[in-house]
């Protein structure tokens, strides 16, 4: 039996980071005459923003408990273990799968009917599946159940579906049915099929199966962080390598490759966690002294070390997880909205979409980095209260954006523009005056709205093409404006219909959003840079205190004082707020 | 009555849409603008997004809107499309307290980033949802009345007082831009003057062919 081909289509690689940049020495050197006037109210915005990396953690284990004594896996697997043993349907197992799907789907009467047990085929719902007919289901179609493209998931001997539907099904099914039930199905259904064929053809099913298995572990492993996915998939490998002893090399690499996914992200994880309680630390060792320009002698340099940043970041995101952020979003406003109904109705009303908990956090994580260094390039300019300093610095950070536009990082050329425009600093008239504006009014530009971001998104694809035709070679980087990312991800969720008008799935929302995501920003997890990281510079970038907006404000007033009425009463608001 | 010659327009204003998310702004947008959204692809390079046309005392008056909605925590950003808005929209969900509780927090990013003369307009969405309600309109209009707002309960669902919140807001510019107290040459003023006079607009950021316009048709991408 050859070994399954490794999945083509976008299986990007996450995680390349060397070890844990982190140094738990070498940040943040502290002076002893730290002592300044924000002190007191100064914080640190990712520290506050990234305790929901810790709480949420734990909410987690908590709910997963108690999933486990309503909902336990352990019947699920069961089931699947005899299913593939060959016994025949247990009534029991598909009231319990109904009993779930029922709760990850809205209650529409034409779905309904989508809930009965499977058949090894419905020929009126999906168009036989033959050698010929390997292309992608038509996406007009209006009747689609989650059965029936659960159907087309399904391998035969013949038949297996292609990357462009694996995909869009993969990321976007959520939107419908928890990925743990689809997995279920899914090998429910392919071993089903063992039944009926030679041990051959079962050889072939289950080689196809495996591919579509290993296209998952591969390109959103992140799944099997949770239990019910990660026990079923063991399960699932044992009694295939029992039915043919020469899986068992696949199976192998996949949970090997998969395990070795799953442990990157807690790596990753506990660095950033590190990183936080760093943060929070020289919280109080203010320093305001210390200088970008003395730890990080050129604009380019910083321009570089902050890619490194980025992509770091970046490949750690998981291809589900902006779709996943706003599914939980919304389903925690639907939860509470829910409960509301129950509280003033008294009754119990089921129809709310079951999700998969959000087990990862790195689309978070990556928010909060371009937050991070939004604050950080406005608490570097205002800290100094001589003008000259802050003049060579805004200097400083407008070539460092136009040096991040040279790279395509496109993401932190925003972030700095970002804390440039912030208020204390864009009201330092007496500075700006002397900065030269020239690369600074070019660079404005890209934050144009107009016609849907044209100007940003012409040079966004051209680097894009650029990247592409050259496979993405070391130095090839893009990294897009997330913020947009998540708008237009965002936009699709929430204005693309769930159905049709006739009642079916709406499969092109599916595509869509696998298309956004994946070719806009998944794909740029491919670049990779060759010059050379400095970890001190990169510390003190990701760890040295930044001043909370008020803090911000309070040291801008100092360096230019408050002119109009309007700023003489927000610095009056500010003085009494914080005394 | 809204898009015949997309020519023929006097002014264009710029509008945001701010508020916590999933308080219905792009609902509101999207219930205002017809449907003018690319609902599958939004990056498409070139649409148009969220403009109309809307006439206030007889005058063809462009409106270009901004929306938010799933940028809120990249905070930077959403602060920096306040610049240059004549008119700003801060919605609120009247069946969840804690999104006109965050109001506070959302009016000073809007006094504060903004031009003075700005028409900040309270919006209370999901009137529709009366029995789940947790503010009151009083309350609200309380809150308008002592920090100088337009407000009104709309509801992006059946469209009630949507149009009248687009177009108020718009009156009121209008109205600043009459009496004086809006300087159309100031820098960020967020109003743009006749094409005709100004075929392209001096700092360049508004087209003005009216191209992209394609309503609800399928795109390409």
């Amino acid at each position: 039996m050859n070994s399954v081909p490794s999945s083509a289509g976008l299986s990007a690689v996450r995680c390349t980071d060397e070890t844990p940049i982190y140094r738990a020495n070498r940040s943040c050197r502290v002076t002893s005459n730290s002592t300044n006037n924000y002190q007191h109210y100064s914080h640190i915005p990712s520290t506050l923003e990234n305790t929901h990396l810790s709480q949420k953690q734990y909410s987690y284990t908590v709910n997963q408990r108690r999933g486990h004594a309503n909902n336990p896996r352990q019947h699920i697997n069961v089931e699947t273990t005899s299913r593939l043993y060959g016994k025949s349907f247990s009534t029991a197992y598909y009231d319990r799968v109904r009993a779930q799907v029922y709760l990850n789907t809205p209650m529409h009467s034409q779905l309904k009917s989508a809930f009965l047990p499977p058949k090894p085929s419905t020929p009126q719902e999906t168009p036989p599946k033959t050698s010929s007919d390997n292309e992608d289901p038509p996406l007009d179609y209006p009747n689609y159940t989650i059965d029936s493209l659960i159907q087309r998931l399904v391998p035969t001997d013949t038949y297996k579906p292609k990357v462009t539907f694996i995909n869009p099904m993969l990321m976007c099914s959520r939107l419908h049915i928890r990925p743990s039930i689809l997995l279920n199905k899914l090998a429910c259904l392919s071993i089903n099929s063992l039944r009926e064929s030679t041990h051959d053809q079962g050889v072939r099913i289950m080689t196809n199966f495996l591919e579509i298995l290993s296209h998952w572990t591969e390109t959103f492993p992140y799944d099997f962080r949770n239990d019910e996915m990660i026990s079923q998939l063991e399960e699932l490998l044992r009694k295939l390598n029992s039915y043919e002893p020469s899986f068992r090399s696949i199976t192998k690499r996949i949970d090997k490759q998969l395990r070795s996914e799953l442990s990157k992200l807690d790596d990753y994880e506990d660095y950033i966690r590190q990183l936080n309680k760093m943060s929070s630390k020289s919280l109080n060792q203010m320093t305001l002294n210390t200088n970008i320009i003395d730890q990080c002698s050129t604009p380019i340099l910083f321009a570089e070390q902050v890619t490194h940043i980025e992509l770091s970041r970046l490949k750690a995101i998981g291809a589900e997880e902006i779709l996943q952020y706003f599914i939980t979003k919304s389903a925690n406003e639907d939860a509470r909205a829910e409960t509301k109904e129950i509280k003033a109705s008294g009754q119990l009303k089921s129809s709310q979409v079951a999700h998969d908990i959000k087990l990862t956090f790195n689309f978070e994580t990556y928010i909060q980095w371009f937050n991070r260094l939004t604050f950080f390039v406005a608490t570097e300019i205002v800290k100094h209260t001589q003008r000259r300093l802050r003049i060579q610095l805004i200097t400083y950070f407008i070539d460092a954006a136009y040096h991040c536009l040279l790279l395509n990082n496109f993401n932190s050329m925003f972030a700095i523009l970002g804390g440039l425009n912030m208020q204390p600093v864009k009201r330092l008239t007496r500075t700006w005056a002397k900065v030269s504006l020239e690369k600074f009014t070019q660079l404005e530009q890209f934050k144009n709205v107009s016609k849907n971001f044209t100007y940003y998104r012409t040079q966004l694809k051209r680097a894009m093409e650029n990247a592409r035709t050259r496979q993405w070679q070391v130095d090839r980087i893009v990294i897009p404006f997330t913020s947009l990312v998540s708008q237009d991800v965002y936009f699709i969720k929430t204005r693309s219909k769930n159905y049709t008008t006739e009642g079916g799935i709406n499969l092109q929302k599916y595509y869509s959003i696998s298309k956004c995501v994946l070719e806009e920003f998944i794909q740029c997890q491919q670049s990779n840079c060759s010059f050379q990281r400095n970890d001190q510079i990169i510390n003190f970038i990701i760890t040295s205190p930044t001043f909370s907006e008020d803090a911000l404000m309070l040291a801008s007033f100092e360096c230019e004082p408050a002119t109009t009425a309007y700023e003489m009463k927000t610095l009056a608001e500010l003085q009494s707020k914080n005394q | 009555m809204a898009n015949q010659g997309p020519y023929n327009y006097s002014y264009i204003f710029k509008y945001i849409i701010i508020g916590d998310m999933g308080v219905g702004k792009s609902c509101l947008l999207h219930q205002f603008t017809e449907k003018k959204f690319m609902a599958d692809c939004p990056h498409t390079i070139g649409v148009e997004f969220g403009t109309r046309i809307i006439e206030v005392n007889g005058q063809k008056i462009k409106l270009q809107i901004w929306d938010t909605a799933g940028q809120e925590r990249f905070r930077a950003v959403t602060r920096s499309y306040y610049r240059g808005a004549a008119g700003a929209l801060m919605v609120y969900d009247i069946t969840r307290r804690a999104t006109y509780n965050h109001l506070s927090g959302w009016l000073t990013d809007a006094r504060s980033l903004t031009n003075p003369n700005t028409v900040i307009f309270l919006i209370g969405n999901k009137g529709d949802l009366d029995g789940q309600r947790e503010v009151t309109y009083d309350e609200a209009k309380r809150f308008a009345d002592e920090n100088d707002l337009l407000f009104l309960e709309t509801s992006a669902k059946t469209g009630d007082h949507v149009e009248d919140a687009f177009i108020e807001t718009a009156r009121k510019i209008y109205q600043n831009i009459q009496d004086g107290s809006l300087d159309l040459n100031a820098a960020e003023s967020g109003v743009q003057p006749k094409p005709s006079a100004n075929p392209r607009s001096a700092n360049g950021t508004v087209g003005l062919d009216g191209t992209g316009q394609s309503g609800d048709s399928k795109c390409q991408c």
